[in-house]
């Protein structure tokens, strides 16, 4: 039982934490690897956030909050990740995930290309509430719980970063057509 | 795209794809530094972390350390952090037993340092066995780690020698050190804790002892999307990211391309982009201080509020410096020929005509006359004249024919109490 996982990690049991992290890493690599949009910074990032995690173990005091917890230091550890190196990436040729991607008749390339442009315009809290909504699938007052925010606050939030992510594509749309009366 | 596309549908469509594993050498990443780890329990981070200013912090920190050690020691059964005394400068092995097999996590060394990045001159691949755009040490909780622009290496423990040294000890490969390996630096602050120098007592990696020594300069910017360095303190400066000698397709961070002398306190460096540097006196309002921006074009005739480039005027700095002298709403001297940090190019101070009364729709009904947008306006760059606003400009010639701008920019009274300092900063101005 992971509560029992939880309280025996917060003795010390390192054992005990390897496994609370080995079955939460994909999911919460996966998050912080769409907000952070790099894998070698989001392997930094998460390396610190689980670091702290089982530093700070023993403060947790409600064990049943683990994972909301554990979500916000993921969380908050990208977002100074992704603010440390957005505009030094942001200038740079933007380059697909070195991943697989799914098929999806849905998206074009040049779609993708767009919304990965967009995307990394976005201020890393925006793109975090985003991932949270649009990934992992939470609602705002679950996203409220994770980050440590009234739900009214998640709301206005995730409104105003799907405002900025369309903001975003309408300025690399401009963007693009001016480059390429320009070239 | 479909701009009316749902944005909902859009991103969960767009987001599920990409990587869903966590890598393996990720989680025994993790697993190893727990298990160097301790847990933080109040009554031991309440005395790890006493509340203090700065200055009582750098006058007890060896205290502290002490402290610390011995607790440590009761607590974990590990020897204590406290370093013994510094040795002969050496790159070899050393002798000296590793001062501390417990982590630095809760340590890194005094506040002044450990809060901030700090940034140098790139080092050469020959030293770091890899290829490196920029030197960034970069304090987290996980210890110090040197940014090459390209990979995070050498990272270390860090804990807080006595005699402003700095211990490091080795947690992983990467950079050319072997775990474990220890290195002792000597620490020096400028007196308004700019400058940070590093000087190599010891250490038993001989790539770190090559990657630290030097002056290091401390990135404090207000905004926290930028590696600007904040205020600064009199003394020499230099960019980061700035770079007019490039194309922001081809942009790679440079350090150093811009460097200049700031002889006055109570200047700082707010922006440091790739195509824009600002300095500015601390606390003034966001359009006054000296900016630069890199491939600039006089904005339309026609349509001065559309972020449109003139047609008939090109990018040279001369053709740009002639359109000034003659556009619709400009006040402007003569131009002088100078020459700026080896560009040549013209001085020309501008204000807004008396009888201009040209608005904008985004101007909320203020009189302004928009001089400049960019190449790359995606942005949604303007630059240009209010009311009040007096500016002095150096349009100088980059090589390929671009020109940079700087400008002195405020309205009349700050404008007026700036313009001899930031001249002289601009006159100290070198590019590479």
């Amino acid at each position: 039982m992971d509560r029992d996982l939880v309280e025996a990690a917060r003795r010390g049991d390192r054992q005990a934490y390897a496994d609370l992290i080995r079955v939460r890493g994909d999911r919460l690599f996966a998050i912080a690897q769409r907000i952070v949009r790099d894998v070698d910074r989001t392997e930094d990032a998460v390396q610190e956030a689980l670091v702290i995690a089982w530093r700070d173990l023993p403060e947790l005091r409600d064990p049943d909050r683990f994972d909301a917890w554990l979500h916000r230091l993921v969380v908050r550890s990208c977002i100074a990740e992704a603010v440390r190196t957005r505009r030094l990436t942001a200038n740079l040729r933007v380059l697909p995930l070195d991943v697989p991607t799914a098929t999806d008749d849905y998206l074009s390339v040049a779609d993708r290309d767009e919304l990965e442009r967009g995307f990394r315009r976005l201020d890393p809290h925006q793109r975090a509430i985003l991932v949270l909504r649009h990934f992992a699938g939470y609602e705002p007052a679950e996203i409220a719980d994770i980050l440590g925010i009234p739900a009214g606050t998640a709301r206005s939030r995730l409104h105003h970063a799907h405002r900025a992510m369309r903001a975003a594509l309408e300025a690399d749309a401009r963007s693009t057509a001016i480059g390429g009366q320009l070239a | 795209m479909n701009r009316q596309r749902d944005i909902d549908r859009v991103l969960d469509a767009w987001l599920v794809d990409g990587s869903s594993h966590m890598p393996d050498r990720l989680f025994e990443a993790v697993l190893d530094r727990v298990e160097r780890t301790p847990q933080r329990h109040r009554p031991w981070s309440n005395l790890r972390f006493p509340p203090m200013t700065p200055r009582l912090y750098l006058t007890t920190a060896a205290a502290i350390v002490v402290a610390v050690g011995a607790v440590g020691f009761a607590m974990l059964g590990g020897p204590s952090p406290v370093t013994p005394p510094g040795g002969t400068p050496s790159a070899t092995p050393s002798s000296t037993p590793p001062v501390s097999s417990s982590p630095g996590l809760l340590d890194l060394g005094p506040r002044e340092i450990r809060d901030y990045i700090w940034l140098a001159e790139p080092r050469p691949a020959e030293v770091l066995g890899v290829e490196s755009n920029m030197a960034a040490l970069v304090f987290q909780m996980g210890g110090l780690r040197f940014d090459t622009g390209h990979a995070r290496i050498l990272t270390s423990d860090v804990v807080a020698g006595r005699s402003n040294e700095l211990v490091l000890t080795s947690v992983e490969n990467p950079g050319g050190c072997a775990v474990g390996d220890v290195g002792r630096y000597q620490w020096s602050l400028s007196p308004g804790g700019t400058k940070l120098v590093l000087d190599h007592i010891q250490d038993d990696c001989s790539s770190r002892a090559a990657a630290l020594p030097g002056e290091w300069l401390r990135v404090a910017c207000p905004n926290e999307d930028n590696w600007c360095l904040g205020p600064l303190e009199p003394g020499r400066y230099a960019s980061q990211f700035f770079d007019p000698f490039v194309i922001p397709t081809d942009f790679r961070p440079r350090f150093g391309a811009l460097s200049y002398d700031v002889t006055t306190s109570g200047w700082e460096n707010n922006q440091d982009w790739a195509l824009e540097y600002q300095l500015k006196p601390a606390g003034s309002p966001d359009d006054t201080g000296i900016f630069l921006f890199s491939d600039i074009l006089a904005v339309s005739e026609a349509d001065p509020c559309s972020q449109s480039p003139e047609p008939t005027v090109g990018r040279t700095a001369d053709e740009i410096v002639e359109w000034l002298t003659r556009a619709t709403g400009v006040a402007a001297t003569p131009p002088q020929p100078v020459t700026v940090g080896g560009l040549a190019g013209w001085r020309i101070d501008v204000a807004m005509a008396p009888d201009w009364t040209g608005t904008c729709s985004w101007s909320d009904g203020e009189v302004t006359r928009p001089l400049f947008t960019d190449a790359d306006s995606g942005d949604g760059f303007y630059w240009g004249l209010g009311a009040e606003t007096r500016m002095r400009l150096w349009l100088l010639a980059l090589p390929d024919g671009r020109t940079l701008l700087v400008d002195i920019d405020g309205d009349a009274s700050t404008y007026a109490a700036i313009l001899d300092e930031a001249t002289r900063i601009v006159e100290s101005f070198e590019f590479k």
